[in-house]
């Protein structure tokens, strides 16, 4: 092939990066969270990228899960050594670094070929946390200036990195998130011993703090709601940023040409002393690199926070855990989740379904499996947390503290909470309405609007979207129900699980389930379920 | 009542055309109205005996008025339903979407919540289905460096060019770009920093050998590793990527 056909890339990218990239791709996969949703962003007119408020899903992958952002790693190298994880320390698997403009390079290219709806760039702890932040924000830093992309980017916060390290990425980018790993801190000493609680949480409360305090010089109130941003000002502030980038480095220039002169090694004694500078800026890689404010500097120059119309963050905070590879109930699980969303304002929770990948004995799981069918339980519970107004405890409780295998979230709550229905469907409010199985949030803001002009029926909800199958137990239309069917816990149960088509039933083991016929004549008889073996 | 049809050009010139032809058949009609004027498309919907067949020749002025009415009485968010509507490949769109304004121009700019109402039901149908669709082209059009530019091919069930321009413009304004409907036989254009157009005419195809450069082979071995073995999907993955979608694509062509 032609030279001239690669463009730009061809100069950066050299015969190692197709190893780099399945390198570095291969570690990053077991992140969940790929969405580019949060935040809506026209184009500037003149250079590349936009966002779209609900975000875009490129492609799925043959485990079903979607592409949607270029999702990975910096660098797989990592001091520590959590027992979970591909890149622990102690793996002996191959280590590979990008340099920042070969992930601009990447980002640009599948960009403009529409494969990918932005950047997620996370890593491995690369000599210390610190370190690693800045490599993250200088590549990102590369990507919105030099590059002038303006698609959407998440960043992963690193625990252990300093409050100023995050903030400065934070005006850069869409989405940041810390991940939480495991559901408890004390999963996290057994598993992770390096990460700290109290690393992971600071972080996670200052971008908390961040994108509220932006969201509120903003005029929006709510943590919840899209961002639409106003692309002149967006682009105003990334000129900033640029702008305050270039004067840091005159002055750095100026202080070096002083420092040259006279009692250099004085300063720099004092400077190390106070501030220790080499501590933290020493060995970043020399190719392609440029220097990066250091603290000091910074504080008196630059960035952060001068102007109070700054986005930071504007897509909101998320954060992941891995289920299963410690031994939490789903109460557990799902308190953790509440809390998330009400003290952290989290956008997202994320759940991964964990993966031995280590082989490790001491681990569960072993050869298994990942325990699919609790990580689908536990999204539609969280489904149920953010937009359906349950709480924790209604869902689980401690002498019920996990979800049932064959009846989702909501129809096991429905089963067990009969005194609130049948549900009318021309006179209940939003939140009644949302609480029956099979109306959902579109649904129940369509039934709301229709009803304004007349009675509605069965026929009408069923094309409205409300599904009959498991709605029709809880439900009456001007005082009927469909079938005059029994409010009873036991017969809407069996209903429900017999309803389930057969090859939807999927068994916590990950085989599917198989049932017996029912008899015309069985009403009271427990129904069976036997595992496909 | 006499049955009529209308029968219009397949644009959506000629289509409002119709529906403005249509309103004045109508108010000649004596009695009352019982949807008893469809309008048939190109060379769409099966002839029947019982009906008079009219002609309609498309008239810009015309399918103007009819926008700008739309638009004044009925709001932009209804303009837009309709508009989506009548990019779905139902022969009869354009019918529903007159049945709807003959209700629409009755009860006022609220006629979108009157969902029991069968026609607007199935014109918020269309529209969802139309609009879904080209949501799902956002995301699997592909696009090939043609090194002047870059083309993309799309085979869609719904006319979704029209719901495509707008969010590849405002995202690649630096771009030159061509986006080709095969089965409709025409494109959206694009110079860079330059409003598109639409152009018509097979010129347009064009076939693409494959991996025409690195970042496509980087693209395919970065698919292939992101899957996770121990999960594996397939049916899943079916679910949320229909197979019709894949024929362009870039990752799924072997």
């Amino acid at each position: 092939m032609k030279e001239s056909e690669y463009g730009m890339g061809q100069v950066i990218l050299q015969d190692g990066i197709m190893e780099k990239l399945t390198i570095l791709s291969d570690s990053a996969k077991y992140d969940v969270a790929c969405t580019s949703s949060g935040v809506e962003r026209k184009g500037d007119g003149k250079s590349l990228g936009n966002a779209v408020g609900c975000g875009l899903c490129h492609t799925f992958t043959g485990d079903g899960r979607c592409i949607s952002l270029l999702k990975i790693l910096l660098t797989n190298e990592c001091i520590y050594n959590c027992r979970y994880c591909v890149n622990r320390s102690s793996n002996d698997v191959k280590r590979a670094m990008f340099t920042p403009e070969e992930i601009c390079t990447l980002t640009i290219e599948f960009y403009r070929r529409n494969y990918i709806e932005g950047l997620f760039l996370s890593s491995g702890i690369f000599q210390s946390p610190d370190t690693t932040m800045q490599l993250l924000y200088e590549t990102i830093f590369l990507l919105r200036t030099k590059y002038h992309f303006n698609g959407y980017i998440h960043v992963k916060g690193i625990p252990g990195a300093s409050a100023h390290m995050v903030e400065m990425v934070g005006y850069l980018a869409d989405r940041m998130s810390v991940n939480l790993e495991l559901p408890t801190a004390e999963g996290l000493r057994e598993l992770a011993p390096n990460k700290v609680r109290k690393n992971i949480l600071t972080p996670m409360r200052q971008i908390q703090n961040g994108i509220k305090e932006s969201r509120m010089n903003h005029g929006i109130t709510s943590m919840k709601s899209r961002v639409c941003i106003d692309e002149k000002q967006y682009y105003e502030q990334v000129a900033e940023i640029a702008d305050s980038h270039a004067k840091l480095l005159d002055y750095k220039k100026n202080q070096q040409a002083i420092l040259a002169k006279d009692q250099k090694k004085k300063a720099e004694a004092v400077a190390e002393e106070s501030w220790q500078f080499e501590h933290s800026s020493q060995n970043l890689p020399k190719e392609g690199s440029q220097l990066l404010p250091d603290r000091l500097a910074s504080l008196e120059h630059g960035i952060v926070r001068r102007n109070k119309n700054h986005y930071f963050v504007p897509a909101g905070q998320s954060t992941q855990m891995i289920i299963g590879a410690t031994g939490e109930t789903d109460f557990q699980i799902m308190s953790v989740t509440e809390a998330l969303y009400q003290k952290f304002e989290m956008k997202r929770v994320f759940y991964s379904g964990f993966v031995n990948v280590n082989q490790d004995e001491s681990l569960p799981l072993l050869g298994q499996k990942p325990p699919l069918l609790r990580e689908h339980r536990l999204y539609q519970a969280d489904f149920l947390l953010r937009f359906y107004g349950f709480g924790a405890d209604e869902l689980l409780s401690e002498k019920n503290p996990n979800f049932h295998e064959q009846i989702d979230p909501k129809c096991f709550w429905a089963v067990k909470h009969l005194e609130f229905f049948p549900v009318e469907i021309n006179q209940a409010d939003y939140y009644t309405l949302l609480r029956v199985p099979g109306i959902g949030t579109t649904s129940a803001k369509r039934i709301m609007t229709a009803r304004k002009h007349g009675m509605l029926d069965f026929s009408d909800i069923k094309k409205m979207g409300v599904v009959l199958k498991r709605a029709q137990y809880f439900v009456t239309c001007r005082g009927r129900m469909l079938y005059g069917t029994p409010i009873e816990e036991q017969f809407i149960t069996r209903h429900l699980i017999y309803n389930e088509p057969k090859g939807q039933l999927l068994l916590p083991d990950g085989s599917q389930g198989n049932w017996q016929q029912m008899s015309l004549f069985d009403t009271t008889a427990p129904y069976h379920l036997a595992a496909n073996s | 009542m006499e049955q009529l049809i209308l029968r219009c050009e397949d644009t959506m010139e000629g289509i409002f055309t119709a529906i403005y032809d249509a309103f004045v058949y109508k108010n000649r009609m004596e009695g009352e109205y019982q949807d008893n004027i469809s309008i048939a498309i190109g060379d769409e919907g099966e002839p029947t005996l019982f009906a008079r067949e009219i002609e309609i020749s498309t008239d810009i002025d015309k399918a103007e008025k009819t926008i700008r009415t739309i638009q004044m009485r009925l709001g932009i968010s209804v303009y837009k339903t309709l508009f989506h509507a009548l990019c779905h490949y139902d022969t009869e769109r354009a019918s529903v979407v007159l049945g709807y304004l003959v209700r629409g121009f009755k009860k006022g700019r609220r006629i979108d919540e009157h969902l029991s109402d069968s026609y607007v039901m199935r014109v918020m149908e269309l529209s969802r289905k139309a609009g879904n669709e080209g949501y799902r082209f956002k995301e699997h059009l592909r696009f090939t460096d043609m090194g002047q530019f870059l083309y993309g091919k799309i085979e869609p069930k719904c006319n979704v060019l029209p719901l495509l321009t707008e969010h590849f413009a405002d995202r690649f304004p630096n771009e030159n770009f061509i986006i080709f409907d095969e089965k409709r036989k025409y494109a959206i254009v694009h110079k860079a920093y330059m409003p598109c157009f639409f152009a018509t005419g097979e010129e347009f195809r064009i076939d693409i050998e494959q991996s025409r450069d690195m970042f496509e082979v980087l693209w395919k071995q970065y698919f292939k590793t992101m899957e996770i073995k121990e999960r594996h999907n397939e049916k899943c993955q079916n679910t949320l990527l229909p197979k019709w979608y894949r024929k362009n694509m870039t990752e799924h062509i072997i």
